[in-house]
């Protein structure tokens, strides 16, 4: 699989991860970025050879959880380092939260992206801010996108900004 | 071919490769096109079927690519596609595509976007698409699209064979504003033609004893059987040398051209 893609030589736009980023934002990001246009995950999967199993991890399903060739086979492609790559993904002994998608909006303010740590069982507030997750649009209440799809950064029924949403945020 | 010598064996492989010699009338149409490419214009390039269009676009764009070639950017100037049968928007997005080493999957919304930004990415310069008259009738607005696209800037060359390219561009008014200026490669004339053939018998055929192709009854033959076009004498004198060394001669026979040109239907 890498043989073949470093034969073709993809000219790919290379996005830079972000300090404590998702896997989900991140390949929304890497999808949408100039000249990569995958409008679904599955376009990249083909790509990559990894097939369907992006679509998955963009959800935060990780079992089975995944394994290192699967992880070079997409380093390949969006030419990041396999090992930063699982630093995208929960830790080893890590219980994951695939839904609700979780969000503090004080961290969102500062720097706009998702944060793998939010889906942590173990997580239960922003440390930082001394918050409490959201787990919905504290507004109209409906659930949060999955990270792959935060392009504007807002609720898609209300449209109210994450970034917003932290003055209805609890004390943590 | 065992029987040959190692040279003769050589000598055929090396005729089997079409060859590219820089010659005036190539050096003339790589000016206008350099022309067209500086000013960032449309133009279209005509010529009859097997008069050297081709190879002229590929050369210039091997040439100015090579000459703007800078290590390890992903950079590509002169952008040369040829059109398939009946080419709709997927294909021709495809062909763009794969000339830029990108991903030819997804939608065909997916295909525009990543088409025009990688136009952009990789600074191209010039798109040159060949066998124009190819393109469905609804493909012409995504080649006026690229072109009238803010920001990209890129010079846009339709090449095909006179008639038809005129036709198909005439039937669209926007399509035909738009790619006003016109290169013709003209058939050769009589003293351009003969000059050829021996350019031609000494730097591509190039074989161990003279054929005098330039002269008397074989200039005729050659004349009647290519109809001066440059491309048909190419694959003509080519092929006849290659047999004629088969059949174990020193240089192009003649009885061997005149083979060749009878079994050959244009």
């Amino acid at each position: 699989m890498a043989k073949t893609l470093k034969e073709t030589k993809l000219w790919l736009t290379r996005v830079e991860p972000l300090e404590g980023e998702s896997i989900s934002h991140f390949l929304g990001r890497f999808r949408r970025a100039k000249g990569n246009k995958f409008s679904t995950p599955c376009g990249l999967g083909q790509v990559s050879g990894l097939g369907a199993v992006l679509a998955r991890w963009e959800k935060f399903y990780f079992n089975p959880f995944p394994t290192f060739e699967e992880l070079e086979a997409l380093a390949n492609v969006v030419e990041v380092d396999v090992n930063r790559l699982r630093e995208m993904l929960p830790l080893a002994g890590v219980g994951m939260k695939h839904k609700p998608i979780r969000l503090c909006g004080a961290c969102y303010a500062e720097e706009p992206y998702h944060l793998i740590a939010w889906q942590f069982k173990t997580t239960a507030g922003c440390d930082r801010h001394q918050l409490r997750l959201l787990s919905k649009c504290p507004i109209c209440e409906k659930p949060f996108p999955i990270p792959a799809l935060w392009i504007e950064g807002r609720c898609l029924r209300c449209l109210t900004f994450f970034a917003e949403m932290v003055d209805r945020q609890k004390a943590y | 071919m065992e029987d040959l010598s190692p040279e003769i064996q050589k000598k055929i492989k090396d005729l089997s490769r079409p060859p590219y010699l820089e010659l005036e009338r190539v050096k003339h149409c790589h000016a206008w096109l350099t022309e067209l490419l500086i000013s960032r214009m449309t133009g279209l390039l005509v010529g009859e079927s097997r008069c050297g269009k081709t190879v002229t676009c590929k050369a210039f764009t091997k040439q100015y690519n090579e000459l703007k070639k800078t290590q390890g950017q992903r950079f590509k100037p002169v952008v040369h596609i040829q059109i398939p049968k009946a080419c709709g928007s997927r294909d021709f997005f495809i062909k763009i595509l794969k000339a830029l080493n990108k991903p030819t999957n997804g939608t065909i919304s997916d295909l525009r976007e990543r088409t025009l930004d990688s136009l952009e990415i990789h600074q191209v310069e010039m798109l040159i698409i060949d066998e124009a008259n190819h393109l469905k009738y609804e493909t012409f607005s995504d080649v006026r699209h690229i072109y009238d696209e803010n920001g990209l800037g890129i010079a846009v060359l339709l090449v095909g064979t006179t008639s038809r390219l005129h036709a198909i561009v005439k039937r669209d008014e926007q399509v035909l504003n738009r790619f006003l200026e016109q290169y013709e490669l003209d058939r050769l004339d009589e003293s351009q033609f003969k000059q050829i053939v021996q350019i031609w018998e000494r730097d591509v055929l190039n074989l161990p004893v003279a054929s005098n192709l330039a002269t008397g009854e074989n200039l005729k033959l050659l004349k009647q059987g290519t109809q001066k076009l440059i491309g048909r004498l190419d694959m003509l004198l080519r092929k006849a040398a290659i047999r004629s060394l088969l059949r174990g001669h020193q240089n192009l026979d003649k009885d061997v051209l005149k083979e060749v040109i009878t079994a050959t239907k244009w």
